[in-house]
């Protein structure tokens, strides 16, 4: 026994079962036996041809060919699509919630248009494109003509639709659908449909309720419907020339009214065919039908939500939707069904009313994509006249009454998203509408308006620079700085010649009068210096000198400049006259070329008292050239450096020393039993001391220098790199004292003391003038001279 | 030719005069005042010339160079060559020559230098300032306390003459009052020490300058006395 499943249910029936026994849910329509086999073939043709059904796969959206469960391509049979209609083959398991919610038993009732909705091809495309409700149950031929262009429309392989509409169409009453009818679509069948109509009176427009969107538009209060729509009869205009060839075709001289579709769509389609064009115009204005208006709202609020898969737009348009149809019509498979299309377009006169109940995914983004859909193109097109193409009409639809056909309610979000100029009656526009721009006429776009705009006083952008205490002091002193560098520059005032020139002669006569005055009568009024001690610079020297052996070299440097002669004489004389009174060898150099005059002008005075003679006693080595480097080569080869005489004699063979270095010999600086160095400059001094102090060994350095030296070579007794120090005419005069010898340090002693009490005085009055005359002169003054 | 008493006489004559010439200065500059600066010049110059040539080309390098061995000679041709090259900067376009010779001396004279200050005058120094402490001999030594206070004195002398060339100096905003009192007050001691320094060494040069004068006017005094006992 054949069993037939119910596709709400799943429980097993009897195949002769109109509602299942479980649930009660309808079967008949289900069972894809209750095909009649001439609808089955005229599907059949339809879907297998490439042009009909398969060949709307490629143009189909990702979400239909989904619901389709085929690949995209695949060309449809009609097996295929009655077995894709088995409810084991739903993929949406809403829908079966759906049927299970609606499909109750005895609710059914047949409706006009679906009496052959045992096709569910047929039904569920219907369903698509027409609105379930109060139609009355006419011809098989206009169902044909519907279902097989809905079906030619949306392909035959929209169950998942089908199978909502066939909900909503059932739900309906009066839409009992006959079991075994057949649908035939040609222009014919739906012909003679409206005639039989038009003949039975049956066709009673008031019953007949299309969905307001269907129904020609009121131009004075509602043709949103239509309106709002995006237009596509320019992006295909073929496609609805075609069509409205069709319906041309298809109502003459009929009752059918279509006036208002048809207007409505000669009216976008510019560039239909004039003949074409007017021919629809004339027969959709000849006789008006109205159709009875469906209750959009209401069947589509009956529809569940749909979780992402498929929604129902009751009045505004699927921007997807109406992207991809546009492709679907224009394409050239499509042109077979272009009757059918024309067909389903004549029964639905808001051409684009079918993709109101286009199934399409629902969510946000798709809303969000709708609210941000651009609408000014369309929005533009409400404001232009729309009856200068068709006169004729305008007049049809502006004969129709204004209260023929209830309006409809629209969704909060359409009426959010229509202008505000086409409101409804009793909802107030708000205040804030746009005027200008892209979204003009909309409101509650854009924030607006001076009242929400908060008003500030501008900040004053000041001239004057905003500077910190640090960037203003260094402005300042830069400022400064140029200031004084374009002022004069002042100069000291120079002092005036004849003022130096008397201070000048009033100090070289304090000087030479005491120092005459002193040197002439050489009174007792200046003391000699006492007696050093032993640990004195002096002291110290007359105990080396006495420490060395008698006849013993030694090695006397001569660096002083002649102007220094006679201090220098004074200091070198005692502690020369010394050493001869122990008879040392005198072997005299110099680092000046000096060094030999110096030498013979000392001698000269010296040697009388002790019978010294050039050569024999006492020898001049000669000049000693190259500075440091040459002091250091003497101190480390004496014999290499020096001794070669005028006479290019060898003069270390001199009688002065051949008894002490050997000829032949290298002698060496610790060969001499010490030195004597002689020199008014402390760097000559420091030089001879640094270079030759090693190389001489424990043999004593000694030092006779100027008073002007003598500060600067103290520290080399401290640290016992030289043995004594004599100094200037003081330490001459007080070497003179512990030898008790007569020199001449003596006879300059009173001229300089007497001098330097002088310069004392003079100092000292020097002082106390430049005291006063720092005070006489306002510190203001000072420093400012002449420009 | 001239007997001593003459040539006294002339010596003594020509020191007089020189003497009065450049005490001529006096009356600003002057004729005989340039005239006794060229003659000491000139003669200077002479007599060192005469010297460097005799006792240092001559002696040291030419006769050397005739008369010695073929080492000597050998030898002898490297400051030849470098005195010639040292001669070339008469000439602008040979002056490039000089250069290596007066590298040479530059070097070996700064090397000498440096060598001779740090061995006999840093190192023996510094050791001197530390011995003033009297570290070595300790309290054993009778001069101790006179040592201790004269490096104590050293000491604080060279901190402070140091501490005075410190010129570094920082933001004032950010520098411590006090410290900018102690650095005042290190840099005050310093000036005190750096006064007296150069204040014995002008001293210094002050004693010798009157030492020559007294040497000018006992000379000159007897020389007019010698003159006027001529005379007499």
């Amino acid at each position: 026994m054949a069993e037939f499943i119910c596709p709400v249910c799943g429980k097993q029936n009897p195949a002769e079962a109109e509602f299942c026994e479980n649930c009660g849910a309808e079967l008949r329509k289900s069972r894809p036996e209750s095909l009649p086999p001439a609808n089955a073939d005229q599907t059949a043709k339809n879907s297998t041809s490439p042009e009909t059904s398969g060949s709307f796969s490629p143009y189909l959206p990702d979400w239909l060919n989904e619901l389709s469960g085929r690949p995209l391509d695949e060309p449809s049979d009609q097996a295929e699509n009655a077995e894709s209609y088995q409810p084991s083959n739903f993929k949406d398991e809403w829908i079966d919630q759906s049927f299970k919610s609606g499909s109750e038993p005895g609710s059914e009732e047949p409706i006009p248009f679906e009496e052959n909705t045992e096709d569910p091809v047929q039904a569920e495309s219907f369903g698509e494109k027409s609105s379930p409700g109060d139609i009355p149950t006419g011809p098989d031929t206009l169902d044909q003509a519907e279902n097989t262009a809905e079906e030619a429309f949306s392909g035959n392989n929209s169950w998942g639709l089908s199978a909502w509409l066939d909900r909503l169409q059932n739900s309906t009453p009066g839409s009992q659908t006959a079991p075994g009818s057949t649908r035939k679509l040609s222009p014919d069948s739906f012909e003679n449909f409206l005639k039989d109509q038009e003949s039975s009176g049956d066709f009673d427009t008031e019953k007949v309720n299309f969905p307001e969107t269907l129904l020609p538009a009121k131009p004075d209060e509602d043709s949103s419907g239509l309106e709002e729509l995006p237009d596509l009869s320019e992006s295909e205009p073929q496609l609805e020339s075609d069509q409205t060839a069709f319906d041309a075709e298809l109502t003459p001289g009929q009752d059918f009214d279509s006036s208002a579709p048809f207007e409505d769509l000669s009216d976008r389609l510019p560039g239909l065919p004039e003949g074409k064009a007017e021919a629809a115009e004339e027969d959709s204005s000849s006789e008006p039908v109205e159709f009875p208006q469906p209750d959009v709202n209401s069947f589509a609020d009956e529809i569940p939500e749909i979780p992402g898969g498929i929604s129902i737009e009751k009045n505004g348009d699927s921007q997807e939707t109406s992207t991809w149809i546009p492709e679907l019509k224009n394409s050239p498979e499509n042109r077979i069904s272009e009757p059918v299309e024309q067909a389903s377009s004549a029964m639905e006169p808001g051409s684009n009313d079918h993709q109101d109940l286009t199934p399409e995914p629902v969510d946000e983004q798709t809303i969000d994509s709708l609210l941000s859909m651009p609408n000014s193109e369309w929005i533009e097109s409400l404001d232009q006249p729309e009856t200068e193409e068709n006169p004729a009409t305008i007049t049809d639809a502006q004969a129709e009454p204004a209260n023929s056909l209830p309006q409809s309610e629209l969704p909060s979000w359409v009426m959010a998203m229509r202008p505000s100029d086409i409101l409804p009656e009793g909802q107030d526009a708000e205040k804030e509408i746009e005027e200008v721009g892209p979204l003009a006429g909309l409101h509650n776009i854009l924030p607006t308006k001076q009242d929400k705009v908060e008003a500030y006083v501008p900040k004053s952008i000041h001239s004057s620079l905003s500077v910190t205490e640090t960037q203003r002091v260094q402005a300042e002193l830069m400022e400064s700085i140029l200031s004084n560098e374009k002022s004069p520059r002042f100069r000291r005032k120079n002092v005036k010649s004849s003022e130096i020139r008397w201070l000048r002669w009033v100090i070289s006569i304090v000087l030479l009068s005491s120092m005459i005055i002193f040197a002439i009568f050489s009174p007792p009024f200046f003391q000699a210096p006492l007696t050093p001690t032993g640990s004195s610079p002096v002291g110290m020297t007359i105990k080396a000198i006495e420490a060395i052996p008698d006849s013993s070299p030694v090695l006397v440097v001569m660096d002083y400049q002649p102007d220094y002669i006679g201090e220098m004489e004074s200091a070198l004389g005692p502690v020369l006259n010394q050493l001869m009174s122990k008879h040392a060898r005198l072997v005299f150099v110099s680092s000046t070329p000096m060094g030999g005059m110096l030498t013979e002008h000392l001698m000269q005075k010296l040697a009388g008292n002790f019978s010294y003679e050039a050569g024999k006693q006492y020898i001049y080595l000669g000049y000693l050239p190259g500075g440091s480097g040459g002091i250091f080569a003497f101190a480390k080869h004496p014999a290499y450096i020096l001794g070669q005489g005028s006479t290019q004699e060898n003069l270390w063979n001199k009688p002065v020393l051949k008894d002490y270095f050997k000829s032949g010999s290298d002698p060496q600086l610790s060969d001499f039993a010490a030195m004597v160095v002689s020199t008014d400059n402390a760097d000559i001094g420091r030089t001879w001391i640094e270079q030759s102090g090693q190389k001489l060994g424990s043999k004593p350095m000694l030092m006779v220098v100027s008073a002007q030296s003598a500060p600067m070579l103290s520290p080399y007794i401290q640290s016992n790199q030289i043995s004594g120090l004599v100094a200037g005419l003081e330490g001459g005069m007080i070497y003179n004292q512990a030898q008790k010898n007569k020199s001449t340090a003596g006879d300059y002693w009173d001229p300089f003391s007497a001098g330097v009490l002088a310069t004392e005085i003079l100092i000292l009055i020097g002082a106390i003038w430049s005291l006063l005359a720092s005070r006489r002169v306002p510190p203001s003054e000072i420093g400012q001279g002449e420009v | 030719m001239f007997s001593d008493i003459q040539l006294a006489f002339i010596t003594g004559l020509t020191s007089f005069l020189f003497t009065l010439f450049i005490l001529s200065y006096l009356f600003g500059d002057n004729p005989v005042f340039q005239f006794a600066i060229h003659a000491f010049l000139g003669v200077s110059a002479g007599y060192i010339g005469v010297i460097i040539i005799q006792q240092v080309i001559y002696n040291k390098l030419l006769f050397p160079l005739v008369t010695g061995t073929f080492q000597t000679r050998l030898i002898l041709v490297f400051p030849l060559v470098m005195s010639l090259m040292l001669l070339a900067k008469t000439s602008s376009s040979l002056e490039w020559l000089r250069r290596p010779v007066m590298a040479l001396m530059v070097g070996v004279g700064a090397a000498t230098i440096v060598a001779g200050a740090v061995i006999g005058t840093i190192f023996p120094q510094v050791l001197a300032a530390i011995g003033m402490f009297g570290l070595k001999d300790g309290v054993s030594n009778p001069q101790y306390a006179g040592s201790l206070v004269m490096g104590g004195i050293t000491l604080l002398g060279t901190i402070v003459t140091l501490g005075y060339f410190q010129f570094q100096r920082g933001d004032q905003s950010k520098t411590p009052g006090s410290l900018n009192q102690i650095f005042g007050f290190i840099a005050l001691l310093g000036q005190i020490f750096i006064a007296v320094t150069l204040g014995a060494i002008f001293a210094g040069v002050l004693l010798t300058v009157l030492t020559a004068l007294s040497e000018r006017v006992v000379s000159s005094l007897s020389f007019l006395e010698s003159l006027f006992s001529f005379i007499h």
